[in-house]
């Protein structure tokens, strides 16, 4: 009998070379699943996605099925979705009100909403039912975006968090009350890449010019900074938050107020829009109002999962070695006109999806990379800009837009993780 | 009820439209739309709403002439090549609507090979309800709502014209 050898991570990711097979070996897509997914944090859900007790939506930690749950007392829990008799999934709709209980409609037990076994049909007849409650995953929440974890002894969810609770800071703080909602739905994106791919992808500011090629001879948007100017003229920048939390800084090239929703000096602003710049002068003051009004939210990657598409939330579930679905959905503002909040519906139609102007794209040129994986292992470069970056007193990395400090800062993480 | 050539007349024009995109023949098939179209592809199921809920494309005319300006650059990589595809239609119910209109209620389905990338060949199935116009003796198309039956679910690039 052969023993494989533990896989050595500190060989396959090695000072931003990183060896192909991280994307297509299964053993390491096995580690992943219980070294970041199960024993670390990840975003699970929105808490405005579960308004009532016994609203809840079906998420997956991993590949574990549970269930965001809100309970009697407004609390949300994370609990497990399959019934702890035989594993029949429980809810299986996407999302719903359980009214009152959880009922398993194959022998009948039911749960409550803290996941505590309340009752089993013809009880006498059944062996101990003491531990058979639903697991509960141990949870952490930060302005309403609710994170999971199996390990119910984690790293303190703060310090997991890091400089990403200021990027969901700067996300909230573009609605005037300080609150946002996840209600318009989501749509589910679907990839033939390994996960991490797609993270890549989306903190990458070295593509814009080749992968969006199409979109920026067909219209003029505020990605035209990245896509048209010379290298020195790139004011935009790329910043590793630490904790493998990285950004995008799109703001840094934005010359017009409200850039981020489509308003430039050729494209004067609507009543609606005009509005919302007043409401958050009066909620914030006019140094505070200027900046969100000039920068709007962030694109960022907190780690492993939660995406941040600047009006926009996107997440990952992984299943499968080679198969990703990306989920995103609006951000949608609370304390805005219904016209505010229907222009970022339709600016997530345009950004993400499949078939917006944007992601189909990286769809299918990060396809490509995935089935080139499929040969000898390779060494992917992403040493663009190391050494060039600069560094402030917290540990904080920024650099010029195309170097590849996002992707070092996620796979540092990466590494650490997989080798702790 | 429609007479049997306003049947015919509505038949043809389902039928060059579905051959046009599938052979992305995209001025062609730019030309049979009015100049207020609509396209959408909404994801919810139940009634939806493009004024408060996620679609998956939800076009107004300036933005469907974005999209074929895209498709028309050459590198637009998600349709480069253009898919190979072929959609049948049927099921066709007509019913008259005021001022030229007619709306027309089809099913289809349309097979695609992923030819960019995974070679897969994916099966896309739902129904269409086309507003179409008379304009100038013309039947022209002043909207389009398709509704996948798994528009609910992870679908891949979707970047051709369904």
């Amino acid at each position: 009998m052969r023993i494989q050898n533990a896989i050595d991570y500190s060989t396959i990711v090695n000072n931003g070379i990183v060896n192909s097979r991280v994307y297509k070996d299964e053993r390491i897509f096995e580690d992943e699943i219980k070294k970041i997914f199960h024993d670390g944090w990840s975003f699970v859900a929105h808490e405005s996605e579960v308004p009532q007790p016994g609203d809840y939506v079906r998420r997956s930690i991993g590949r574990e099925p549970y269930l965001i749950i809100r309970n009697r007392d407004g609390e949300v829990n994370v609990i497990s979705n399959k019934c702890t008799h035989r594993g029949t999934l429980l809810c299986q709709e996407e999302k719903g009100n359980v009214r009152g209980a959880i009922t398993c409609w194959y022998h009948g037990w039911v749960f409550g909403l803290d996941g505590d076994l309340k009752s089993v049909p013809y009880g006498t007849g059944s062996a101990s039912l003491e531990h058979k409650c639903l697991p509960k995953a141990t949870v952490g929440n930060y302005k309403g975006f609710i994170f999971a974890t199996l390990n119910p002894n984690p790293v303190d969810f703060m310090d997991y968090l890091g400089e990403g609770a200021s990027l969901i800071d700067r996300a909230v703080e573009c609605s005037p009350v300080g609150s946002i909602r996840l209600d318009a739905g989501w749509a589910k994106f679907l990839y033939k890449t390994n996960w991490k791919l797609q993270c890549e992808n989306n903190i990458d500011g070295y593509h814009v010019n080749y992968v969006h090629a199409s979109l920026a001879r067909s219209i003029e948007s505020r990605y035209n900074e990245a896509v048209l100017a010379g290298e020195d003229e790139l004011k935009t920048t790329a910043v590793d938050w630490g904790n493998g939390h990285s950004e995008l800084f799109l703001a840094a090239g934005f010359s017009s107020d409200l850039e981020w929703i489509g308003y430039s000096d050729k494209k004067p602003m609507k009543p609606f829009a005009k509005e919302y710049c007043e409401q958050l002068r009066e909620a914030y003051g006019d140094n505070r109002a200027s900046r969100i009004i000039h920068d709007g939210p962030p694109h960022a990657l907190i780690f492993p999962n939660l995406f941040l598409a600047e009006t926009n939330v996107v997440y990952y579930e992984i299943d499968q070695v080679g198969e990703t679905v990306q989920r995103h959905t609006p951000m949608l503002l609370d304390g805005v006109s219904d016209e505010m909040n229907t222009r970022i519906i339709r600016l997530c139609e345009a950004a993400l999806g499949p078939s917006s102007f944007f992601l189909p794209d990286d769809g299918v040129i990060t396809e490509r990379q995935d089935a080139a994986f499929s040969g000898l292992p390779m060494e992917i470069d992403l040493r663009r800009g190391m050494g060039r970056e600069n560094k402030n007193g917290m540990g904080v990395m920024e650099s010029h837009v195309t170097d590849e400090v996002t992707n070092r800062a996620f796979w540092n993480r990466y590494k650490e993780v997989m080798t702790a | 009820m429609v007479s049997d050539e306003e049947y015919r007349n509505v038949c043809d024009l389902l039928y060059r439209e579905a051959r046009f995109a599938d052979n992305a023949q995209y001025d062609e098939w730019e030309r049979l739309l009015t100049d207020d179209m609509k396209y959408w592809v909404p994801i919810n199921r139940k009634d939806p709403d493009p004024e408060t809920q996620l679609s998956l494309l939800y076009d107004n005319r300036s933005r469907v002439s974005t999209r074929i300006r895209m498709l028309k650059t050459g590198v637009r990589h998600a349709q480069v090549p253009p898919s190979p595809m072929t959609r049948l239609i049927s099921n066709i119910e007509i019913e008259p609507l005021k001022d030229n209109e007619f709306k027309v209620c089809s099913a289809f389905m349309l097979g695609e090979l992923q030819i960019q990338s995974t070679k897969d060949l994916h099966w896309w199935i739902g129904r269409t309800e086309h507003i179409l116009r008379r304009v100038d003796g013309n039947l022209k198309i002043a909207r389009k709502r398709v509704d996948l039956i798994n528009s609910q679910e992870a679908v891949p690039s979707l970047a051709f014209l369904i």
